[in-house]
């Protein structure tokens, strides 16, 4: 518990930003989708006039944005420490090797994950009263459950993202592959997560705490590697 | 006293014998300089003694413990050392990286870094980032760190590199004061440098290793010193391999 306060007080000068960022994106997304639902009458935007739809497509699109800012982040105070010579410096603390990478990592997740739910929360819930005073959707605001729902599957995904990019990263020792794989994660996820939560919020929720779920189990067995690993 | 022993000490790579290491056994108040061409096996052998590398067989102790995956972790904090300086610091500044060492090596955290700083001859302040700082003075910043949690056993991998000539004297000088009741271990080109201050030498050739033999024998066996003692051993490992 004591080396994990240490970590999360060296990355809170992060979350300042990382909050900031996610609410100026949400609102920003938020807000672009639903003035083109409202603006451009043409058929394929017909789906930007449902409130979740808009939901789903903005916080996707701050998922995306902010899960590579994320991996630069986590590249600069997770992936530098355990590729190439860089490792020296690591493993010469005198702490288990495996329970600090863990450490590092859940620290890192808990600052990033309470950045983001709370910026994602902040945002939504400004854009739902605003959208009371000066309505810009025809459709009625998403209720406080659809809009937990989106917010905690957005951090899920955006974290696992970050994590596993990291985690290529690592065994591929390089922060530039780490860059690499976080923009094809982007890619890949970002897809089916628009598709599954406009479908349904619940469905995407599973997805993302199966996504953790499996960042998990990686990031066991990329601990284990490390406790064995050598610097040559 | 403290004392470090290796025995049997092997490492392969890639089906090549890169440590081959009998025994070697150092003690405290004594400083050990660890010479050998490029590509002996000094910095390998630094290492197995420091975790970094796991050897395939052999035994490094220190008096009663063994290193192994369980021991490391309390191993570790009775080493200091010093190796090839890593970019991953050059981001952070001097303070966050001694808050760093401090906290993991549950250290008292000083009111501030001037003393520590002060005791390798450094005039800066802890907000600079480490990456702005010449070789030589990242060199001894990395130095202060190694000697701030007082180990029993002091690694240095060519602490000369890149230093100047008041930042050889320096080193030299803490060197000196730091040998009388710890393990130093050094590795140097310079036998210039290494006659200065080390009381002992091994020889390392083609991961083998000569016995530990004092620097006066060495004078007075030698016509030409430690060169000559080197030159012996590694003609020998040679005509060997």
């Amino acid at each position: 518990m004591r080396n994990l306060h240490f970590e999360i007080s060296r990355l809170s000068k992060f979350f300042g930003s990382l909050n900031l960022t996610t609410m100026v994106l949400q609102l920003l997304f938020l807000y672009f989708f639903a003035l083109v639902g409202r603006f451009d009458r043409s058929d394929d935007s017909n789906i930007l006039t449902h409130s979740n739809v808009i939901l789903a497509l903005a916080t996707t699109g701050t998922m995306c944005a902010l899960a590579i800012y994320g991996t630069v982040v986590a590249c600069q105070i997770l992936v530098g420490n355990y590729v190439g010579t860089n490792k020296s410096q690591t493993y010469l603390l005198p702490v288990g090797r495996k329970s600090l990478f863990y450490t590092k990592l859940a620290a890192f997740s808990l600052v990033v994950a309470s950045a983001m739910i709370v910026g994602l929360f902040i945002a939504d819930l400004v854009f739902n009263i605003l959208e009371f005073l000066f309505q810009l959707m025809t459709e009625q605001p998403t209720g406080i459950l659809d809009l937990l729902t989106s917010v905690f599957a957005g951090t899920f995904l955006t974290i696992a993202i970050i994590l596993l990019s990291s985690f290529i990263g690592i065994k591929l020792n390089g922060k530039v592959k780490s860059m690499i794989a976080s923009i094809v994660l982007v890619i890949l996820f970002s897809n089916l997560a628009a598709i599954t939560m406009m479908a349904s919020k619940f469905i995407t929720l599973i997805v993302a705490v199966v996504s953790m779920v499996i960042v998990i189990l990686v990031g066991l067995t990329m601990g284990n590697g490390i406790e064995n690993d050598e610097v040559l | 006293m403290t004392r470090i022993t290796i025995e049997h000490l092997t490492k392969s790579l890639s089906g090549r014998n890169i440590l081959q290491v009998k025994n070697l056994s150092c003690e405290s108040g004594e400083v050990y300089g660890l010479v050998g061409p490029n590509g002996a096996g000094k910095t390998t052998l630094l290492k197995c003694i420091c975790g970094l590398i796991i050897p395939d067989g052999g035994e490094i102790q220190l008096n009663e413990l063994v290193l192994d995956r369980r021991t490391r972790s309390t191993f570790l904090k009775h080493i200091g050392s010093v190796f090839a300086q890593s970019d991953s610091i050059f981001d952070l500044t001097i303070d966050t990286l001694l808050t760093e060492h401090y906290h993991y090596f549950c250290l008292k955290r000083p009111k501030d870094w001037h003393e520590l700083l002060q005791n390798v001859a450094l005039e800066i302040t802890p907000k600079q980032k480490i990456g702005s700082l010449s070789l030589g003075m990242r060199q001894r910043l990395l130095l202060a760190l190694a000697i701030s949690h007082d180990p029993s056993i002091l690694i240095l991998d060519e602490p000369f590199n890149g230093l100047d000539p008041d930042g050889v004297n320096l080193t030299k000088k803490l060197i000196n004061n730091l040998a009388k009741d710890k393990v130093v271990i050094i590795t140097s080109h310079s036998f210039a440098d290494l006659n200065d201050i080390i009381t002992q030498s091994v020889v390392i050739a083609h991961g083998q290793t000569s016995g530990v033999k004092k620097l006066a024998a060495i004078k007075s066996d030698f016509t030409d010193g430690l060169a000559d003692f080197y030159r012996e051993f590694v003609r020998h490992t040679n005509s060997l391999n």
